[in-house]
């Protein structure tokens, strides 16, 4: 299979190193990372006037083999366009992998996620995309650590493919990190959407008096009095169970819809 | 009913101040806009880059209004967290000059704006006209006195846990009003590749819009009923799991 491997970090970062060498092994793969900061982008696009600058990386090599490799600067979505829209316009990959983040994306989060937002990007051209989140870890995690992750990605990557959902539907794969690919429990289907994040600010004075703003990301007010629902993704994801969310991009409210239709109509 | 205001295109840009010098003849209104011209900002926020700053303005009467070195979701999460005494009621994103329609919502400042909103719990609404001269303030004029006349309609239609998008076609007929879902299809961006004196590659877009595919009409949701001269209404939710397809994926046998 040809896979475009997407990445928000860098091309040497190990979440992409460890996912693009395990999926080599088997498959034609196409690696593309941003330089410079990319967190919480989800589907901005850089109309500014500014063209995206981008580089084809001659010599990355994995596993002692060539890869096609491109790093970009401009934003998650500016990137998959680019690669669906002209490196890879008449190649177009049988899959877009999108990932591995180091972050997941519940509930709202998958708003602002980058990742998330580069397999929206990849639906909207209608090929089939993943994106593969493990929990934070700040500074990131190791190969190590990442192995299973990718392993599990290695293994079902064909079923991700023609798994035949709806064309305005991507997955979002959220992977415990385990010791070892033993310690996974199971694989689960669920939406883990009542735990999501909001944007609160912590305010602060500069030398000059002024006040300025650091965003930090805290739990819902309500979700965090709620106790997690034994039934619910979260619940299992902590029992170190594989939970996967597929989401659409076509966010129009049928039932809100409906009604509304119904009044105006009379 | 307290109303927070706050755009793409820049809190002195004149689609923000038509709407709030209407708005403000009936209700409390506060503008909290970017500095600058965010166009294309999606849901983007600025988080572990750097920090924003906010900045107090005296230009309206009676309209307080801040800029924030940030996007639009930017400017909702800290107007709500930090610069707004009260919560507001409502908060109204717009008027941007160009339609959001389709798929293109998630790439709109403007509509983003309006989901941010709606997650932290407020009752949003994302405007978008065409409109001819984009920095002629009396040219917005039209859909202003259209959103402050149907104010109390269409923020009763804001359905919970999301958000409304109403677009106005060119010329304005109030009775021409339609309720419509998005519409999908859109076509890849094209690029151009040019290598600069340098040696660096460069990707131009081709066409700033982007554009649908032939059969996205023949879907009759916001784009052709856009077309057809109405003003379009779809209300959108904010849980993006695809309920219909947890069987297909259960039958696709991914496993450990």
């Amino acid at each position: 299979m040809n896979i475009l491997i997407a990445n928000v970090r860098n091309l040497e970062s190990p979440e992409l190193r460890v996912l693009a060498s395990e999926l080599a092994k088997k498959h034609s793969v196409t690696v593309c990372s941003l330089e410079g900061p990319s967190r919480q982008k989800g589907n901005a696009f850089s109309y500014s006037g500014f063209p995206i600058k981008f580089k084809q990386i001659s010599n990355y090599t994995l596993n002692g083999t060539r890869i096609p490799a491109y790093k970009f600067q401009g934003t998650p979505a500016d990137m998959i366009s680019v690669m669906l829209g002209n490196i890879m316009r008449h190649r177009k990959p049988h899959l877009v992998i999108c990932g591995i983040s180091n972050g997941i994306s519940l509930g709202t989060d998958v708003f602002c996620s980058s990742n998330i937002g580069m397999a929206m990007q990849a639906s909207f051209s209608n090929v089939p995309a993943i994106s593969v989140g493990v929990p934070m870890q700040i500074g990131g995690h190791s190969e190590a650590e990442l192995l299973p992750v990718a392993q599990f990605v290695a293994k079902n990557v064909e079923k991700f493919a023609k798994a035949k959902l709806p064309t305005d539907t991507f997955l979002n794969i959220t992977i415990p990190i385990v010791k070892k690919y033993d310690d996974y429990q199971g694989v689960g289907i669920s939406s883990m959407d009542n735990l999501t994040k909001m944007t609160r600010y912590l305010e602060k004075v500069d030398c000059k008096g002024n006040i300025y703003y650091w965003a930090q990301l805290v739990e819902r007010d309500s979700a965090a009095k709620t106790e997690i629902s034994p039934t619910a993704g979260m619940s299992y994801f902590k029992k170190n169970y594989i939970i996967m969310a597929p989401l659409t991009y076509n966010c129009t409210d049928t039932a809100a819809l409906a009604e509304m239709q119904k009044e105006i109509g009379k | 009913m307290k109303i927070l205001i706050t755009n793409e295109a820049g809190c002195f840009h004149p689609g923000i101040v038509a709407l709030a010098k209407e708005l403000c003849k009936d209700h409390r209104v506060c503008i909290v806009g970017p500095l600058t011209k965010q166009v294309g900002a999606g849901h983007s926020l600025t988080v572990d880059q750097r920090p924003l700053h906010a900045q107090q303005w005296y230009v309206l009467d009676n309209i307080k209004m801040w800029s924030v070195d940030g996007t639009p979701c930017d400017c909702v999460a800290l107007a709500l967290d930090k610069l707004l005494l009260d919560k507001p009621d409502l908060i109204i994103s717009g008027i941007d000059f160009v339609n959001n329609h389709g798929n293109m919502i998630y790439t709109s400042g403007v509509v983003s704006a309006a989901v941010e909103g709606a997650i932290q719990g407020v009752k949003s609404m994302a405007l978008s006209a065409v409109i001819k001269n984009e920095k002629k303030e009396r040219d917005y004029r039209a859909v202003a006195k259209f959103v402050r006349r149907k104010l109390e309609f269409l923020a009763s239609k804001i359905p919970d846990f999301g958000l409304l998008n109403v677009n106005f076609p060119e010329k304005i007929k109030p009775k021409r009003l339609m309720p419509t879902h998005l519409t999908d299809g859109l076509l890849d961006n094209e690029y151009e590749i040019e290598v600069n004196p340098f040696g660096s590659t460069f990707a131009w877009m081709k066409n700033p819009l982007r554009e649908y595919s032939l059969d996205a009409y023949e879907q009759k949701g916001d784009l052709y009923w856009l077309k057809q001269g109405y003003i379009t209404i779809t209300p959108l939710k904010l849980d993006l799991l695809k309920g219909e397809a947890l069987d297909t994926l259960q039958k696709a046998g991914i496993k450990l």
